[in-house]
């Protein structure tokens, strides 16, 4: 009798734990009520999803759950394909494509329909110039394109400045490249003049640890620069410019045709910071990103490379989470004085998905229509310190916000200047992990040059990049089974 | 007339098919493993395998024609014609030599140190032992910040006349291997003292009254009778050709001619085509497996079995 009692209630609690585990059916109800967001735990932080999320409840009654994960890329095959915990997900690097045509995202095509409240217009109008062509993919089983994702930023790079001490010390913000040299001479000679020692200021921080990347805001802009968007846009192709052919693509990383200006770009970027070290903070290409962030808040430095998540990272560093100076970013200042500004879209191809299987999949559209609005627009720069959603900022009111000098600089630059993006949906790119881009097979040179500078001369670089590029060729377009 | 005796038949008792408790122990105890099993091993293996045989197409894997069944296999020959793979592929074979033929003998040297207690031994167990038990995110971080500009080690390379940027460039790899023998160094000398500690003390009193002195002891007595450990420690190294991929990873981000294939491996499978790095992964194992095996035979030969 006891082992009858005894294996009844194994067996009840084992379909208890079952029940507990299925997370159910049973709990839909209560789900459709609240839509569940994950954010990449990253440089734009966590008040901007924590007080859109409150408002959103406030305006619809709909609760918004958040989780900011910075595992989220590690778990996010998993989660698509053995059940969702959320049902958006934002982040960098998501592999959409692949996962829009293995069937694994929901079809925003009705989202891009609807009207955004507020705005009069279209979620699809609604959007920065560039971010309908590049959420677009063939899905499961489908011939044409749809869209399966939302871009989540659109991003701006170069130096911020501390404009305090500009004004202190009466330099004038570069607008060229020109300027910009003598504009580090300046500061360097300054300080050697007033005798250097600890308190001199110099005129860079930056890291060749940790973010030696980040010269790449100020380099590609000067590339686009250089060699125009046709020539950018033929490069994110990865075909033969000469013969549209893939199988020679490799001709898009020739030194001598077409990334002539790319290297051109480079050899600026070595004439300023390899040739005069001294206009570094010292030994930065070995330096670690906190103690050129450090250097920055401390006012030990005038200038350090960064994107618009620099304000919020800057602040981090001090005590009381803020500066206690105006920072701003300059528009990269320009190789031609006569040419147009332009803009490197950083970061623009990050997004937002909605998995297939999201418990709430009309709630997570909702919700990603709600972030178009001007006021989610407006709270997200606010919140994240000067970041900017991929949405058309023309008609939101941010005239508050422009108060502050970082903000207004961001908004400044991403509205002033040609935006261009370096994301590609060339199979290329999209099938060959970490070595079809700009530096192929994702090797820097910043932090080399530094240390060996004859090593790594403009030249050099060029002929190494495209001796790469060329040598591999075949193998990466065989894994991307393009001909 | 014969009288016909109709008798029943003996009732056959009805066996109850009774589960008896240890029956229900052995489904329970072997249910996990090998619902492991199949799942992680059998499960994996055969997906990867089965990506050795697709290609993408319009944005998904496929399989590929039969008339190019070994489509992946012959694009992985392919790259290793590249000077980029052949980087990765000596980059991965140092790992052998700093495994099995660096780190292995340095830790049987200082394992038996701790295990003799000679001075100072106590100090030395938390020296080695630390990399052990922190996290190597931690221990990297430790690593690479003590040698920055501002670190531990700035000072003592500006005497030698060297800039604290060790990490940058051609010295990055050694920087790499210099790290991964002294955190592996603690891993081997756990193993290495806990199979001294099972050597019977009366062979070592023995050998103390014949007056053995330390070194022949260590090469007569001590390594034959840890054997086992120092096979596996030697297997584990060489399987390190094709596992390091944390380390240089953390420190250098694969780059400087530190990318491993297991690192390649790795970074590929965070990608879209996982059939790249899923038929690299089965050739390496195809190409590991005799190789280890071999070993290990030869291995074991050579002191026969160890029993005490």
């Amino acid at each position: 009798m006891k082992k009858k009692h005894l294996c009844i209630f194994l067996l009840s609690a084992s379909l208890l734990t079952l029940v507990g585990c299925s997370g159910g059916d049973g709990d839909s109800g209560s789900k459709s009520q609240s839509v569940a967001v994950c954010v990449y735990d990253g440089g734009y932080g966590t008040s901007w999803i924590e007080k859109i999320a409150k408002e959103y409840e406030e305006d619809t009654g709909i609760k918004v759950e958040w989780t900011a994960d910075d595992s989220i890329l590690d778990r996010i095959e998993d989660q698509l394909k053995n059940g969702c915990d959320y049902d958006i997900i934002m982040s960098h690097d998501i592999n959409w494509q692949n996962f829009a045509s293995q069937g694994l995202l929901a079809s925003l095509d009705d989202l891009y329909e609807r009207n955004v409240e507020g705005r009069n217009k279209k979620f699809k109008d609604s959007l920065v110039s560039g971010a309908l062509e590049m959420s677009k993919c063939e899905g499961e089983g489908e011939d044409e394109e749809h869209f399966y994702k939302v871009c989540y930023t659109q991003g701006a790079g170069g130096l911020i400045y501390n404009v305090d001490m500009f004004k202190e010390h009466k330099w004038t913000v570069p607008t060229t490249y020109s300027e910009l040299v003598t504009l580090c001479e300046q500061i360097y000679q300054e300080g050697k003049a007033s005798g250097r020692d600890e308190k001199s200021i110099v005129p860079l921080a930056w890291s060749g640890i940790d973010r030696q990347y980040y010269w790449d805001y100020l380099v590609f802009e000067w590339w686009a620069e250089l060699a125009g968007q046709d020539k950018i846009n033929a490069f994110r192709d990865f075909k033969d410019p000469s013969t549209g052919k893939y199988s020679t693509g490799y001709e898009v990383y020739n030194p001598s045709t077409h990334y002539k200006e790319f290297i051109q770009a480079y050899e600026m970027w070595y004439n300023l910071i390899v040739a005069h070290p001294e206009y570094s903070i010292k030994d930065a290409y070995s330096t670690n990103l906190a103690s050129a962030k450090s250097a920055f808040v401390n006012g030990e430095v005038a200038m350090i490379p960064y994107a618009q998540w620099g304000k919020y990272e800057l602040q981090q560093v001090t005590d009381n989470n803020s500066l206690d100076f105006n920072i701003a970013m300059m528009k990269t200042p320009k190789a031609n004085a006569s040419s147009n500004s332009v803009n490197y879209m950083v970061g623009f191809g990050d997004s937002m998905i909605i998995p297939e299987n999201a418990l709430n999949v009309d709630g997570a559209k909702d919700f990603l229509l709600y972030l178009a609005s001007a006021k989610a627009c407006k709270t997200f720069v606010k919140e994240s310190q000067g970041a900017f959603l991929a949405f058309d900022y023309s008609d939101v009111d941010l005239e508050e916000l422009q108060e502050d000098t970082y903000t207004k600089s961001i908004y400044d630059k991403l509205t002033t200047s040609t935006d261009f993006t370096l994301a590609s949906k060339s199979p290329l790119a999209v099938w060959t992990s970490n070595s079809v881009m700009p530096w192929v097979t994702n090797e820097y040179y910043y932090a080399s040059a530094c240390k060996e500078p004859s090593k790594y001369t403009s030249s050099i670089v060029g002929t190494n990049i495209y001796n790469i590029a060329k040598e591999n060729w075949v193998v990466w377009c065989r894994s991307a089974n393009v001909k | 007339m014969e009288k016909v005796i109709e008798s029943n038949p003996p009732k056959r008792k009805r066996r109850r098919f009774k589960i008896k408790g240890t029956s229900i122990f052995i489904f329970v105890m072997l249910f996990y493993p090998v619902a492991h099993f199949l799942l992680m091993w059998f499960g994996v293996n055969i997906n990867s395998i089965l990506l050795t045989f697709q290609t993408p197409v319009k944005g998904k894997l496929v399989w590929v024609e039969f008339k190019e069944l070994f489509y992946n296999y012959e694009t992985l020959f392919l790259s290793f014609k590249t000077s980029t793979v052949q980087s990765m592929l000596k980059a991965s074979g140092v790992y052998f030599i700093i495994s099995c033929l660096i780190t292995l003998p340095i830790s049987l040297f200082f394992s038996y140190f701790i295990f003799k207690k000679i001075v100072g031994n106590s100090f030395f167990k938390v020296i080695f032992f630390l990399p052990s038990i922190l996290p190597l995110i931690i221990l990297t971080l430790v690593f690479s910040l003590s040698f920055s500009p501002n670190g531990l080690m700035a000072p003592i390379l500006q005497l030698f006349g060297q800039k604290a940027d060790l990490f940058i460039g051609d010295s990055a790899k050694w920087m790499v291997w210099f790290f991964c023998i002294w955190a592996g160094i603690g891993y081997d000398v756990i193993l290495l003292t806990s199979g001294m500690s099972r050597i019977p003390r009366d062979v070592l009193e023995s050998c103390k009254m014949d007056g053995v002195p330390p070194m022949k002891e260590f090469f007569k007595i001590i390594i034959p009778l840890t054997w086992p450990t120092i096979t596996t420690l030697f297997i584990f190294g060489m399987m390190s050709v094709f596992n390091v991929y944390l380390q240089p990873m953390f420190l250098t981000s694969g780059m400087y001619d530190t990318m491993t294939i297991g690192l390649k491996i790795y970074q590929d499978s965070g990608g879209s085509a996982l059939n790249t790095p899923a038929t690299l992964g089965l050739f390496c194992s195809l190409v590991a497996t005799p190789i280890i095996l071999t070993t290990r035979w030869g291995l074991n030969k050579i002191y026969g079995d160890v029993n005490y």
